[in-house]
């Protein structure tokens, strides 16, 4: 039965950025390999020649003119950050300074 | 109690006068004082003053050819953005948020001239089929307080099932809206996936998420059908197949239908006492001119794994966007189901093992389409059991993660297939609500309120009330 070690939590936390306590990732690593142990059972099944299916809409593609409308001001789409500036959004740095 | 009677009567009355939507407000503002600090079925209510002011305004410019919903006061799941209400998706990363705009099928509503009254209690981000994983205190079913609602939308059955609301609007992406109408004795349907507009809806998984109306008859939904479906700009994959006046074809004979039994869904999973209520009701659709006749889907059985592949695959990427940075909080706050899903999700979609396992569910959902097909080549709709088991004691399901997601495997396929699925109240079973789902083809809507509406005209279950009204 597949089994998901403490170790592929993490990495999978740190995927989704979620950081998980030690006590976390056991618990999780429990709980995930009792779900993914059941779905052993799609192991067995032969589906090669088998087209994906994404989605279920029968739309297609849909276009429309690019054109320039009226949108959300600034203080909307600021009003719910708790990090602005000069009517911007703050996030984290991501470069580091040499 | 005004609001036990159904939207019709309830819009004739309004118009002749004889009631007034300040009375409507006012008794659905009692009714969630007095009930739901047991029941837990709303995270937030709009300011009683403000509503109340609004019900004036409406009771004043009412006219003839208002809609039929025109001045009635609704809730809606709390997973829709509200423009300027707090929108929490029952987590508290969103906590404090107030969003800049309003979902299309809250607007449609509200442009209707419907009342809000509130945001419903639900899973956190749909996450759940018990209404237990809320940061919002669990919700409780008013049929017997120490049990689940059903999930995710139960705020939304609750308050129709105790005539809080006359009706909801809930989210259905594995069962959410048919499980807790089913648990909690209400009418809910799971509309074909592109009816309804998800424009504003706090995404689960994209390609499963699907709108729909909840409340206390399939008569009342199919005038809500009428208001909330159709194409929107906002949603590119929005139908621009034609709405139906689904509430002028209700009373049309079902006779000569050929009602199918998918025989898996009747095996030993399956609580004999559910198998027995279902199994009765099937009489009532003979009576109706009705031939019932058994069908099969070999890979429904996969239908969970299948589904707890997809979903969590979809949902990982959905609630990535939640960074805290443009609005809500840090990633920690998620709760625990919904991390145990963005880890799993994680894990299907990561390198080597996306080929064996979120690849290879998207194959097997081909071929669950193509048995949904054919079964509904062999018959008109699908009649089947929404839940394999009675609701559930609080606390019972939310410790054993494996047995949480096995629950859902009624439902979950309907899902992948896209199909359209009406939950009614077919029997009780230990004094609790037994729900049943009519299943159809992509856009059947009209077949399947047809065929729910008269079968409320043979039988009374939905209007049985919860011992919590009192006699």
């Amino acid at each position: 039965m597949t089994k998901i070690s403490k170790d592929l939590v993490n990495s999978l936390s740190k995927l989704a950025k979620i950081k998980l306590s030690d006590k976390e990732l056991e618990r999780y690593a429990k709980d995930l390999s009792s779900v993914v142990g059941y779905m052993d059972e799609i192991k067995k099944l032969d589906v090669k020649d088998i087209p994906e299916t994404a989605r279920v809409s029968d739309e297609g593609n849909i276009l429309r003119e690019d054109l320039v409308k009226e949108s959300l001001n600034q203080s909307q789409a600021l009003k719910n950050s708790k990090n602005t500036h000069n009517g911007y959004f703050l996030v984290p740095q991501i470069l580091k300074d040499d | 109690m005004l609001i036990n009677k159904s939207i019709k009567e309830l819009s004739s009355l309004l118009k002749k006068k004889e009631i007034s939507s300040v009375d409507l407000v006012k008794e659905s503002f009692d009714k969630v004082e007095k009930l739901d600090s047991k029941l837990h079925s709303f995270i937030t209510l709009r300011e009683k003053k403000q509503v109340l002011k609004e019900a004036e305004t409406k009771d004043k410019l009412r006219k003839e050819d208002s809609s039929i919903i025109y001045g009635l006061p609704f809730s809606i799941k709390d997973a829709y953005n509200s423009e300027d209400l707090r929108t929490t998706a029952g987590n508290k990363i969103l906590d404090d948020y107030s969003p800049p705009y309003s979902a299309t099928v809250l607007k449609k509503i509200i442009d209707s001239g419907s009342i809000l009254i509130g945001k419903n209690n639900l899973d956190a981000w749909g996450h759940g089929g018990s209404t237990e994983n809320t940061d919002y205190q669990p919700a409780h079913n008013p049929w017997d307080l120490n049990r689940i609602p059903g999930g995710s939308s139960g705020g939304s059955a609750i308050a129709i099932s105790t005539r809080m609301v006359p009706f909801s609007i809930g989210e259905d992406t594995g069962g959410s809206i048919r499980s807790p109408s089913s648990m909690c004795n209400i009418s809910g349907l799971k509309v074909t996936y592109g009816r309804v507009s998800r424009y504003g809806t706090i995404a689960y998984a994209s390609s499963l998420d699907s709108v729909g109306p909840m409340a206390k008859s399939v008569e009342d939904l199919s005038y809500l059908l009428e208001i909330i479906a159709g194409k929107d700009e906002f949603d590119s994959t929005s139908s621009s197949i034609q709405v139906d006046k689904y509430s002028q074809f209700l009373d049309q004979s079902i006779k000569g239908k050929i009602i199918g039994l998918p025989k898996e869904f009747f095996t030993k999973g399956l609580d004999p006492k559910i198998k027995k209520t279902i199994l009765e009701a099937t009489k009532t659709f003979e009576k109706l001119g009705a031939k019932i006749k058994e069908v099969s889907l070999p890979y429904f059985a996969y239908g969970v794994s299948i589904y707890y592949l997809i979903a969590p695959s979809e949902t990982s990427s959905n609630l990535g966007r939640y960074d805290g940075t443009r609005y809500g909080g840090e990633r920690e706050l998620f709760s625990d189901e919904t991390k145990r899903r963005i880890l799993l999700g994680t894990y299907a979609l990561s390198a080597g093992y996306a080929d064996k396992l979120y690849k290879k569910a998207q194959k097997l959902r081909t071929v669950l389409i193509q048995e949904y097909e054919n079964a509904l080549k062999e018959c008109d709709v699908l009649l089947a059991p929404v839940s394999p088991s009675l609701p559930s004691i609080i606390g019972e399901l939310i410790n054993d993660p494996l047995k949480n997601i096995l629950e859902d495997l009624y439902t979950v396929t309907i899902n992948l297939v896209g199909a359209p699925s009406l939950s009614i109240p077919a029997g009780f079973a230990e004094g609790l609500p037994v729900g049943m789902q009519i299943i159809g083809k992509k856009f059947a809507e009209k077949e399947l309120l047809q065929i729910g509406h008269l079968y409320q005209q043979e039988t009374d279950w939905h209007k049985r009330l919860p011992p919590i009204l009192g006699k």
